[in-house]
Order: C-alpha cells, then sequence, then structure tokens
C-alpha cells in the first residue's frame, strides 16, 4: 500500500490494544476504592494516579475505553447496513420512493445526536443501551446519503446500463456491481462516523446519560474529575486526553484513507 | 476651561460611575448560589425542600423554629395549651403587615390553617388529621385537636403553616405575598430570584441586608468560581467534594455544622432476600461508616445508627455500635441465611445529590467485598419519586431525610401504614410505642420512648444508617450573621456585611 | 420563486415530521405528569383531578392536534417542574438571549479562523504551513470540547481570571459582563466548527487555484493575490453555505455540553433539564423551537445560494 499514511491508524491500533488489553489484564481492579489513596499523583504504583476514590486510572482507561468502541462498532455496522441498503434503494429507483426515502432521512439527519440521545435516555432510561440507538440513528441517513448520491452518479455510467441491457436483475446489479464502486468512499466514512461515536458517546457520558457508575467511561471520568481539576489534574487530563487521541485515529485514518484511495479529492 | 479637560473631566466621571456600577455587589446586598429552581411558593401545593428553604424569609407561621432547634414566636406572641393537651390558644401579633400593605387579620389566618387542615385541599393535611377545628376569638386563634398530639406545635412552624393574605391566593405560587422579612420582587425562571427588603416587617431591627440575588447554579465547580471572582458571596450548602477548593482560602470562611440530615440506605423489607433479619444485619455488618464519612463527604459527617441524628439533642440515642464493621461476621450471617456467595441486587442512587450518590458508591464496593454485588442505577428525581417513593418498586437506594423539630415526625415514616414508609418497615410495637410518644406529656417519658422507637429500628437494621453529613456554608470572612438551623431552611434576615 | 417555494414546503414539512416525532415518542413514556406536578403526597382525587386538566384522558391525535393549535398562537403550555405557573414559551424566551448570542459568536469565530487559515493552508499547499494548518484542524474536530472547556476554565478563568469562570448576567444588567461570559464558552463551540470549515475553504480554495481563468488572469499579468481573493472567496462561500446546515446543526448540540460545563442558562441546559426531569411540554417546546430555528436559518442560507452561485441560478 504505497502512498498510504500510517499515522492514524498508529493511533486506533494503539487505543484498541489497550483497550483489548483491558479485557485480560489491568494494573489493579478498576472499580475497586481505597479511599485512603484518594487522588494520588502519578506514582510507579499508580502510573496515572488515582480518582477521588482512589481507584487507579490507568486501570480504568484501559476499561473506559469499551463503551465508546462498542459506541463506533455499533454505530458503523448498523449504520452503514442500514443506510446503505436505504440510501441504495433512494437512488437507484428514484422516483416517489427516493423522495419518501429521503425526506425521512433528512428529517432524521436534522435531529442532532445528542437530541436523539435525550430522547432515548427518556425512553430508555440513562446508560449504554441509550447511546448505541441514538449514535446508530445519527449514522442512518449520513450513509444513507453517501450512498444515494453514488448511486446517482454511478447509475448512469456504461458498466451499469450494459448490465441493464444485459438484463440483470437490479438487486444483482446493486450488489455486484454498484455497491463494489461505493467502497471507498463507505470506508473513509466508516472511519469519520466511528470517530464522531466515541466523542458523542464521551459527550454523552459526560452529561450523564451513558454510562453508569461504577463502570467507567471515558467520557464519565472527565465528569468525575472536573471537580478536582484544581487538586488533582491528572484526573482530568489522562480521559480527556485518552477521547482525543482515539478520535484523533479514527479522524487521521480517514483522512488517510480518503488521500491514498482518492487522490485528487 | 478648555475643551480638552472638560471632556476629560466627563470622561473621567463617566468612566468611574460605570466601574461602580459594574460592581457586583454593593455592601448591603448579598448574591447567594443555590443549585435548583424553587418549584413554586404556594405554601399548601410547593413541595421540594429548596422552596421550603428560601420561603423561609418571605412568609411566616404563627410561630417559627429557632437555630438551637426550640420553638419561637412569630406571627404569634404567646401561646397555652390547655391541661388536656387538646386546645391550643394563640395571642397573634397585632400591626403586622402582609407585603401587600394590608394588615394581617386572625380572619387571614383561619383562612390559611382551615385549607392546610382540609386534605381536598392540600396532601399536607394529612400531618393535620388530629385537628378538630380552628377558629378566631378577637387577636386570639384557637385550635382544638381530637387527641393530644406532642408534634402539633412544631408542624406549625413548617412552611405548609405559613400565612398569607387570601386575596393573593391565585398567583400566590409565582408572585408570593408574606408577612416576611423579604419581599421576592423578580423570579427569572433558571437563572436567578431577587429578594428586597420588606421596609415594613414587624422587627424593626431585620432584615439588615436590602437586598438578595439568589442565583441558581446547578453545577458546583461554577458555584465555587463565581465565589471567588466575587460574582457571588454566599454558598449556603456547599458540596462536599469541592470543600478543598475553598478550605484555606483567604479571606472565605467556611461553616460547618451537623444538618439534621439522616442519610441512609433504604432497603425494601418487603421483597427477598431483604426480608431476612440475618442478611439486613450481614449488610450492617459490612458497612464501614467512616470510609464512607471519609470518602464521600470528605470527613465532614457524623456516623448515626438509627433514624435520627445528633443534632436533635436530647431525643437522640447513639445506636452506631450495634452493628460495627466486621465484613467476616457478614459473611457468616450471609451463609447462614443461605447465601454464602451472596447474591445480586440494584441500587437505585438520585442524579441530583452527589452526597448520596457517592455514598452509595462507596457503599456498593464495601458490600462487594462481601460478595453482594450491587448494580447502580441512577435515575433522575422525578423518576425516583415516583418509582420507589410511591410505587416502592425497588430494592435498595441511598438518600436522606431532611430533619424536621419534633422526633415524632422524623420517626413516623416507620409505622407500618404510613405512606412514607418507604422501606416497607412492619413492627406491632413500634407502631404502639409511636402513639404513646404523641399522647405523653412527660418530657423524660417522652424521651424514654423514642430511645426505644429508635433501638427498634437499629436492632432490626430495617436500613442502614449512614450519617448527618455537615451543612457547608462558604461566605467571605467579612459577611457576618450567617445561622445554621436543624431544619431545612436559608436564614437571611441576620446577614449583614462587617463594616 | 419555484425553488424558494418548494423550499420552503420542504422546511415546514421537516418540521412537522420532527414536532410529531417528538410528541408520539415522550407520549409512550411511563410517568405521570400529575405526580410531577402535586408531588407525592397526593391523594388519587386530587391527582386525578389534574390529569383531567392537563388533558391527559384524550386521545393521543387530539392531544397533538391542541397542542399544535397552542404553538400557532405561541403557546407552548406550562412547565411540570419549574413551578407550575411557568409557561414554556417564557423559558424558552428566556433562555434564547444566551444561546443565540453565543451560537452567532461561535459562528463568526469559526468563520474568522478558518477564511484566513484555509485561505493560507491553500496557497501554501504542501508546504509546512499546510501541515500545520492541516494538523490544527485534524486536532480541533478530536479534541472533545469539555474537556477543553474544563481546563480553559481552570487556566484562563480560576488562574488568570480574565474571564468568568461560569454563568451568566443578564444582558439588561451588565452588558459586558455577560458578552464576557460568552466568550471562553464561545472559543471552545467554535472550535470544531473553526476546524470543519478551515478544511472545506482550503478545499474551495485550492479548486479555484486550478482553475482555467487563473492561468488566464497570470497570463494576462494581474497580481496574484487579487485574483485568489475574488474568485477563491465566493467559491469558499459557496461551499461553506453548502455545509452551513449541517454545521449549524452540529453547533447547536454543542451547546447542550458547552452551557453545561459552563453553567449557561440556555436552550441547550434547558433542553437537558427538561428531558432528564421528564417535562413533557418543555421537552417539546424546547426541542420544537430548535428544530425550527434550524431549519428557518437553512432556509435563508437556501433562498441566499442562488444569490451565492451563478451556476443554481441558471439552473432554475
Amino acid at each position: 500500500m504505497a502512498g498510504f499514511k500510517w499515522g492514524g491508524s498508529v493511533l486506533v491500533i494503539a487505543m484498541a490494544l489497550l483497550t483489548l488489553i483491558g479485557f485480560f489484564y489491568t494494573p489493579h481492579n478498576p472499580t475497586e476504592m481505597n479511599i485512603q489513596q484518594r487522588l494520588a499523583p502519578p506514582s510507579l504504583q499508580h502510573p496515572l494516579g488515582t480518582d477521588n476514590y482512589g481507584r487507579d486510572i490507568l486501570s480504568r482507561i484501559m476499561v473506559g475505553g469499551r463503551p465508546a468502541f462498542q459506541a463506533g462498532m455499533v454505530a458503523v455496522t448498523l449504520g452503514l447496513l442500514i443506510g446503505v441498503l436505504w440510501g441504495a434503494a433512494a437512488g437507484y429507483y428514484r422516483g416517489w420512493l427516493e423522495e419518501i426515502l429521503m425526506r425521512t432521512a433528512d428529517g432524521l439527519y436534522s435531529l442532532p445526536t445528542i437530541l436523539m440521545a435525550l430522547l432515548a435516555v427518556t425512553l430508555l432510561g440513562p446508560g449504554q443501551a441509550s447511546i448505541l440507538v441514538a449514535v446508530t440513528l445519527a449514522n442512518i441517513p449520513i450513509f444513507a446519503r453517501l450512498t444515494r448520491a453514488q448511486f446517482i452518479s454511478l447509475r448512469e455510467r456504461e458498466f451499469v446500463l450494459a448490465a441493464r441491457a444485459l438484463g440483470l436483475k437490479d438487486l444483482r446489479i446493486i450488489v455486484l456491481h454498484i455497491l463494489p464502486n461505493c467502497l471507498p468512499t463507505l470506508l473513509v466514512q466508516a472511519s469519520v462516523s466511528f470517530a464522531a461515536a466515541i466523542l458523542a458517546e464521551a459527550s454523552l457520558s459526560y452529561l450523564g446519560l451513558g454510562t453508569q457508575p461504577p463502570h467507567p467511561s471515558w467520557g464519565r471520568m472527565l465528569k468525575e474529575a472536573q471537580g478536582f481539576a484544581g487538586l488533582a489534574p491528572w484526573a482530568a487530563v489522562f480521559p480527556g486526553l485518552a477521547i482525543a487521541l482515539a478520535v484523533l485515529g479514527f479522524n487521521s485514518l480517514g483522512d488517510n484513507l480518503r488521500d491514498y484511495l482518492d487522490p485528487k479529492s | 476651561m478648555s475643551r480638552f479637560l472638560r471632556t476629560g473631566i466627563v470622561l473621567a466621571i463617566s468612566l468611574t460611575l460605570i466601574a461602580g456600577c459594574s460592581e457586583p455587589q454593593t455592601r448591603d446586598s448579598v448574591v447567594v448560589a443555590i443549585p435548583t429552581d424553587p418549584d413554586g411558593f404556594h405554601p399548601h401545593h410547593s413541595v421540594a425542600a429548596a422552596s421550603a428553604e428560601i420561603a423561609f424569609n418571605i412568609y411566616e407561621g404563627l410561630v417559627k423554629a429557632a437555630p438551637d432547634g426550640s420553638i419561637v414566636p412569630a406571627l404569634a406572641e404567646e401561646w397555652s395549651v390547655s391541661a388536656d393537651g387538646l386546645e391550643y390558644t394563640f395571642t397573634l401579633r397585632r400591626g403586622v403587615k402582609f407585603h401587600n400593605g394590608r394588615e394581617m387579620t386572625p380572619d387571614d389566618v383561619v383562612y390559611c390553617l382551615s385549607r392546610l387542615f382540609d386534605p381536598e385541599v392540600t396532601s399536607k393535611a394529612a400531618d393535620f388529621a388530629g385537628v378538630k377545628g380552628i377558629r378566631a376569638q378577637g387577636d386570639r386563634i384557637i385550635i382544638t385537636l381530637h387527641r393530644p398530639d406532642a408534634a402539633f406545635l412544631a408542624l406549625l412552624t413548617e412552611f405548609g403553616a405559613v400565612i398569607y393574605p387570601p386575596e393573593n391566593e391565585e398567583n400566590l405560587s409565582t408572585q408570593p405575598v408574606g408577612t416576611g422579612p423579604f419581599v421576592l420582587t423578580d423570579w427569572q425562571p433558571n437563572d436567578q430570584l431577587t429578594l428586597v427588603k420588606f421596609e415594613q416587617y414587624w422587627n424593626p431591627e431585620l432584615p439588615r441586608l436590602k437586598q438578595v440575588i439568589l442565583k441558581i447554579i446547578p453545577e458546583p465547580a461554577a458555584m465555587v468560581n463565581s465565589l471567588f471572582t466575587g460574582h457571588v458571596d454566599l454558598i449556603p450548602r456547599l458540596e462536599p467534594d469541592y470543600l478543598h477548593q475553598v478550605e484555606g482560602k483567604d479571606g472565605f470562611a467556611v461553616l460547618a455544622a451537623p444538618m439534621n440530615l439522616v442519610q441512609l440506605l433504604i432497603i425494601n423489607n418487603a421483597v427477598a432476600p431483604f426480608d431476612d433479619l440475618r442478611v439486613r444485619q450481614a449488610m450492617n455488618y459490612a458497612v464501614n461508616r467512616e470510609e464512607i464519612i471519609q470518602g464521600a463527604a470528605w470527613g465532614k459527617g457524623t456516623p448515626i445508627g438509627s433514624n435520627l441524628s445528633p443534632a436533635m439533642d436530647i431525643w437522640y440515642t447513639d445506636l452506631t455500635d450495634m452493628y460495627p464493621y466486621d465484613p467476616q461476621r457478614a459473611k457468616e450471617l450471609l451463609a447462614e441465611a443461605g447465601y454464602p456467595d451472596g447474591f445480586s441486587a440494584t441500587l437505585h442512587l438520585p442524579a441530583p445529590y452527589p452526597l448520596h450518590r457517592g455514598a452509595g458508591e462507596i457503599l456498593a464496593d464495601q458490600l462487594a467485598r462481601v460478595g453482594i454485588d450491587l448494580k447502580i442505577r441512577v435515575i433522575e428525581w422525578g423518576a425516583w419519586l415516583e418509582q420507589i417513593y410511591t410505587n416502592r418498586d425497588f430494592e435498595l437506594t441511598v438518600v436522606g431525610f431532611t430533619g424536621r423539630l419534633d422526633p415524632h415526625t422524623m420517626l413516623n415514616r416507620y409505622q407500618s401504614d404510613s405512606r412514607r414508609n418507604t422501606s416497607n418497615f412492619s413492627n406491632a410495637e413500634y407502631d404502639e410505642l409511636l402513639d404513646q410518644g404523641l399522647l405523653e406529656a412527660d418530657p423524660a417519658k417522652r424521651v424514654e420512648i423514642y430511645r426505644r422507637l429508635q433501638t427498634i429500628l437499629a436492632r432490626e437494621a430495617v436500613n442502614i444508617f449512614i450519617m448527618d453529613p455537615n451543612q457547608l456554608a462558604v461566605m467571605p470572612e467579612k459577611l457576618k450573621g450567617w445561622r445554621n438551623y436543624p431544619v431545612y431552611v436559608l436564614d437571611l434576615a441576620a446577614l449583614e456585611w462587617e463594616k | 420563486m419555484m425553488y424558494l417555494l418548494k423550499k420552503l414546503f420542504g422546511m415546514l414539512a421537516t418540521l412537522a415530521v420532527v414536532s410529531i416525532l417528538t410528541f408520539f415518542t415522550l407520549f409512550v413514556l411511563p410517568g405521570d405528569p400529575a405526580l410531577l406536578i402535586l408531588g407525592t403526597e397526593a391523594d388519587p382525587g386530587a391527582l386525578e383531578l389534574v390529569r383531567a386538566q392537563l388533558g391527559l384522558d384524550r386521545p393521543v391525535i387530539v392531544q397533538y392536534a391542541s397542542w399544535l393549535g397552542g404553538v400557532v398562537r405561541g403557546d407552548f403550555g406550562r412547565s411540570l417542574t419549574f413551578s407550575r405557573g411557568y409557561a414554556v414559551a417564557d423559558l424558552i424566551a428566556a433562555a434564547l438571549p444566551v444561546t443565540l448570542p453565543l451560537a452567532a459568536m461561535a459562528i463568526f469565530l469559526a468563520m474568522a479562523v478558518a477564511i484566513p487559515l484555509g485561505t493560507l493552508a491553500a496557497s501554501r499547499r504542501g508546504k509546512t504551513a499546510d501541515k500545520i494548518i492541516l494538523g490544527f484542524s485534524q486536532a480541533g474536530l478530536s479534541i472533545p470540547a469539555f474537556w477543553l472547556g474544563i481546563l480553559a476554565i481552570q487556566f484562563f478563568a480560576v488562574r488568570l481570571g480574565w474571564f468568568p469562570p461560569g454563568g451568566m448576567p443578564r444582558w439588561s444588567a451588565d452588558p459586558l459582563g455577560a458578552l464576557n461570559s460568552l466568550i471562553l464558552p464561545a472559543l471552545i463551540l467554535a472550535l470544531p466548527r473553526a476546524a470543519i470549515l478551515t478544511r472545506i475553504v482550503r478545499t474551495a480554495m485550492l479548486e479555484i487555484l486550478k482553475e482555467d481563468y487563473i492561468r488566464t488572469a497570470r497570463g494576462k499579468g494581474l497580481p496574484e493575490t487579487a485574483v485568489i481573493l475574488k474568485h477563491g472567496l465566493s467559491n469558499a462561500l459557496v461551499s461553506v453555505s453548502t455545509v452551513a446546515g449541517i454545521q449549524l446543526i452540529q453547533l447547536v448540540a454543542g451547546t447542550v455540553v458547552v452551557e453545561q460545563v459552563f453553567s449557561l442558562p440556555g436552550l441547550g441546559r434547558l433542553i437537558l433539564s427538561a428531558v432528564l426531569l421528564r417535562d413533557l411540554p418543555l421537552v417539546q417546546g424546547t426541542i420544537f423551537v430548535g428544530a425550527a430555528i434550524i431549519l428557518a436559518v437553512n432556509f435563508l442560507l437556501d433562498s441566499l445560494y442562488p444569490i451565492l452561485d451563478p451556476r443554481i441560478r441558471g439552473v432554475q
């Protein structure tokens, strides 16, 4: 893969690895409290310090990435699957179907993720479930619009016209001929959406709508650390840094993919 | 005078005036930070503690609470109780004016209190089910009861029993009219309230300040920051987590005192496995109160062993030793009860109370060490009230019961059929003693009754009683006159700036 | 003309969809508004009365129609949690003077940063300046606003004392103070927008730089700067306005978090409280107003679009 810049990928792999390792090993139990050692600065025993309950920050960061990555994976997978079907139908068949589908997508699109999260929280209560619903719903119109735009431009291309002239079934054309050409754009968007989902999960957890105690989440750790930012800045700096690095990683990855797959854009 | 000089002088004066105008406070006004908006100021319909706290300055009743927990005259100059305890006679103060200018009459008192006693009007009437009647006789108010009620007078100090002019009934919630030292002149929801000195207050020495602005700042961090920049003068209730930011700061004082709050883990006694005494006892043994006080309240709290706080003075019995910290014993009891490997349960925590959430999290950690795994669910206050308080659809929760003056009103929630019996506690001996306590006229005997009641609650391990947290009031050293009460009020009348 | 009417119709349709969605979503909510109003000590008779007063016993469609009718008159009903007397319309009206200026300042700041930086990056394409600017843009998009806000408060407000660390005085009471308290939040809010817009401006300018007529102009000997500025900027503005709608939505969403971090009594914080407190009329009202504002601004931008881009005008 000549010409592919690895910066973003390295960050992504690093954060993913950190989280993955967290499934098997953490230096301390991430939820175990130790009030005597609360708000301790970084040391050999606690490389990133402790939070206001004396819990090890490094361990909590390793485990705190799980809701973020989960949000990213669900948002991208479900959002892409549903969104692509949506957009493909609209972009291929045009006409009144397109009108209805895209009007609905527009309506969904006009609702910011936070709003959808608030509605989800109202119905389901705070927690990871509401976040997953919100980020998925936020991504469906994005992928739908993207796919539709691609389809509109691609369906007039020669190879499609040829396929139709040959009498091939619509579904076959869509799946085997048009969709593969959309992949580069979708891949780039997937990376960007992953980044956005991580950021969304962090923001919503910060607002108190996401992961509930004592399970760690980077955003929630920031919320808990805010009051002690003067006393123990490490408790506020490191979780935020984790979020920033993960989001930066995926955004850069998206950029790099875009540069690699479509250099003229 | 040259044109330049004139312009210069005008400019200098203007700038000085502007600079003066943008001063956040002058020395006869104070800005107070509060975390939430009140839910209205109608004494019969408002339920939020935040509302009652502020209303303390706007309204008054026949009697009011004093900082030491005693009951002192307010709109009634003096009162007497008949020997059989069935008739209370209050002599009204003369010349008391309402904020709307009119003088208060005995008929106003009868109107307001009649409505308070009427279950069709307000649910607060439940406390007054024993009232037979009320009438005015000259400038006296006579209230008769069906049976003696030792807590009756204390109930009249509460927000529900204040007096207002009937003609202002309709908009009373947003435009309160009372007899108190301050008038509410402006209310910007979610922003701030403005209280102004009532020039015709019956006590000419109070209030000392001309104006108080109550600023609504939900984030404690912003509250503290505003304190340091001078945008806010007084924080009546600082979250303990922010104590470190203000302690030792030059020019600021932190006044800490027990607030007569009972913080506890409420256990739903009607649901397995909590219907087993041994399980509840095990949980009590598993809890280290000192660690919770350190962890959630930064050491600013007093441990309690039953449903009364040491702030209740003579009524309080120290039962913290009944279940000392002993995780080993806890595990043994659990095994005896049939749970050698512990069990799982759900702990609901109320979102707007960081102190209770913190205590809950630490509790969960302590219980986890003996094998009881708790799933924590933080829910909003409305949901908490409905699901837990009303429907009792829960297993465990942490909350605080705010203090009231008379021990009966603190302990009667554990009566078998009380609507406030969130724990679903049922004990015949307890119910009987409770009734006796109200009827008992001899103070010494009454103290003994309440001692026994507290002991029953502790012995039966109804709940896990944690602490009475301190109220942390932060203000500049120059602000004097702060008074701390064993009930949930904010007394602004005596505040003044040191000259 | 037809273009405008079509857009207007589209906007109203979307607004209707949003309002229906909100209304019916909240309708399936478990929870009793009457209980919220009267409190837990209320007896069943009183609760029934309040329910009837609120019209909760009517079929959903009727309730929606009634609510819609009220909205047209400017009556969004009464809040369930902010002291029963307060009209939702009043609460929203009090919150707008916080959020609208905040958003406006953020947009202005974002543009003020994005246009020069994007232009600079385009003109120095591939060189160090371009790389640095792209790097900043990437960082600005990735760094969580609330993290930055927390750190900014600690540094600029607590330590340096340049800005208030939270809250906002009223415009009528202290206009300078109000402005001052919006600066830090506006900067934080603007950052991600500036980051994206920088890239868009850069891309747009790059396109222009490649265009034929630039080469022609160069051939004629016209100064490069004038050429870049004239053609590049208008092209950039077109690109910006294309994404303006989306950016606006993101901005409004960002206010919820920023208002929370800085304790600003705006629309974002109002929506958050309303939802968390389950204050249905307030939720319906705030979401509706929020969506209406976004859609209205979008509509305005759509109307300006033909003026900015001659190509669209031609298509009509």
